[in-house]
C-alpha cells in the first residue's frame, strides 16, 4: 500500500500566525484519520534546515505552507525565509503546494509551476482576514475569522477528499461565496459590509495555476 | 487616478470602514500587525503603505458592485 504524505509548516508567533496555526489543527487532524503520513513542521520547527530536509527526505505529495509571504518568498517561524523565488524554489517539483501566505501566488508560484510543481494553489495578493478581538486567545472560537479561514481549509478537506486541485479551489471559492452571501441577508448587514469587502478580494485572489486536474 | 479622485476615494473608504464593529480586528500584510477600526482610519488619513492597501481592496469592492446583478442572482437562489 502506498502511503500519501502531507508536509506541512505552521509557524507561531504573532496574532495572524496563531489563527493559522490553530485552524490548521482540523486539517492535520482529518489527514492522519485518513491514513496520510503527516510531518507537522509547527512553531520552532518551521524553520529552513526543518523544511528543506523532510521535502527531500520524504518527498510529500502535498505541502501547506502557512505564514507570511510576499510575492519572492514563504516565511516560517519569526520570519525566517523557507522558500525563496531563484534560490530554493525546485524543493517544490512534483508536489501540491498550498499556501496560506500573502502575494506568494504571484511570482513565486507561477516559477514554481514552470520548475515542475504539479499544482500551487495560493494568493496572488495580500491575503486579508478579519477577526473577533475577544477571541485572539480562542481563535477556533472565532466566528468571524471562521469566515475567511473555513474556506481556505476548505482546499485541503477537499484534497484529503480526493477531489482534484481545480475542484478543491472552487469548492474553496464557493465556500466564501456562501459566506458573503449569509453575510449580506443577514439582519446586521451594515456592520457586515466592510467584512464581505475582504472575504471577496480573498475569494477573487485565491489562484489555482498548474495542472488543475491532480490529486495526490 | 487623480489627487482629488484619490482623496475622495481615501474620505470614502473611511466612511465605510467606520461602521465596522470595534471589537473585530484585521490581520493585513506581511509585518504581523493586526488593526483596528481606528488604526485602520489612521493608516489610509496618513497614506501608508497599509492605507494605501486598504483603499485597493475597497476600490476593488466598489468596482465589482457591477458584478453584483450575478451575486443578486446567486442570493435568490440561496433563499
Amino acid at each position: 500500500m502506498i502511503y500519501k504524505s502531507l508536509l506541512i509548516t505552521r509557524p507561531f508567533y504573532d496574532n495572524p500566525t496563531s489563527y493559522l496555526y490553530h485552524w490548521s489543527e482540523a486539517f492535520v487532524d482529518a489527514a492522519r484519520k485518513k491514513g496520510v503520513k503527516v510531518i507537522d513542521l509547527k512553531s520552532d520547527k518551521a524553520i529552513a534546515s526543518e523544511v528543506e530536509g523532510r521535502l527531500k527526505k520524504i518527498n510529500p505529495d502535498l505541502v501547506v505552507i502557512n505564514g507570511h509571504g510576499s510575492q519572492r518568498e514563504l516565511y516560517g517561524q519569526n520570519d525566517q525565509v523557507l522558500i525563496s523565488l531563484g534560490k530554493n524554489e525546485k524543493l517544490l517539483t512534483s508536489k501540491i503546494v498550498f499556501a496560506r501566505s500573502c502575494s506568494s501566488a504571484k511570482l513565486l508560484g507561477k516559477k514554481c509551476v514552470k520548475n515542475g510543481t504539479i499544482c500551487y494553489i495560493g494568493y496572488d495578493e495580500d491575503f486579508i482576514f478579519v477577526f473577533d478581538i475577544n477571541c485572539i486567545n480562542n481563535p477556533l472560537k472565532d466566528k468571524t475569522a471562521k469566515l475567511f479561514l473555513g474556506p481556505s481549509n476548505q482546499i485541503i478537506h477537499s484534497l484529503l477528499k480526493g477531489n482534484l486541485t481545480g475542484q478543491a479551489n472552487e469548492k474553496s471559492k464557493k465556500m466564501f461565496m456562501k459566506n458573503i452571501i449569509h453575510l449580506l441577508n443577514s439582519q446586521t448587514t451594515k456592520n457586515n459590509t466592510e467584512i464581505v469587502t475582504y472575504l471577496l478580494w480573498d475569494m477573487n485572489h485565491q489562484v489555482c495555476l498548474g495542472d488543475k486536474n491532480a490529486k495526490i | 487616478m487623480t489627487k482629488s479622485f484619490y482623496e475622495d476615494t481615501k474620505q470614502l473608504v473611511i466612511e465605510r470602514l467606520s461602521v465596522m464593529s470595534s471589537n473585530k480586528g484585521i490581520s493585513i500584510g506581511n509585518s504581523g500587525n493586526t488593526y483596528t477600526k481606528d488604526q485602520l482610519i489612521d493608516e489610509v488619513e496618513k497614506g501608508s503603505v497599509i492605507g494605501h492597501k486598504i483603499v485597493q481592496v475597497e476600490l476593488e469592492f466598489l468596482q465589482s458592485l457591477k458584478d453584483f446583478k450575478n451575486y443578486d442572482l446567486q442570493i435568490a437562489t440561496h433563499n
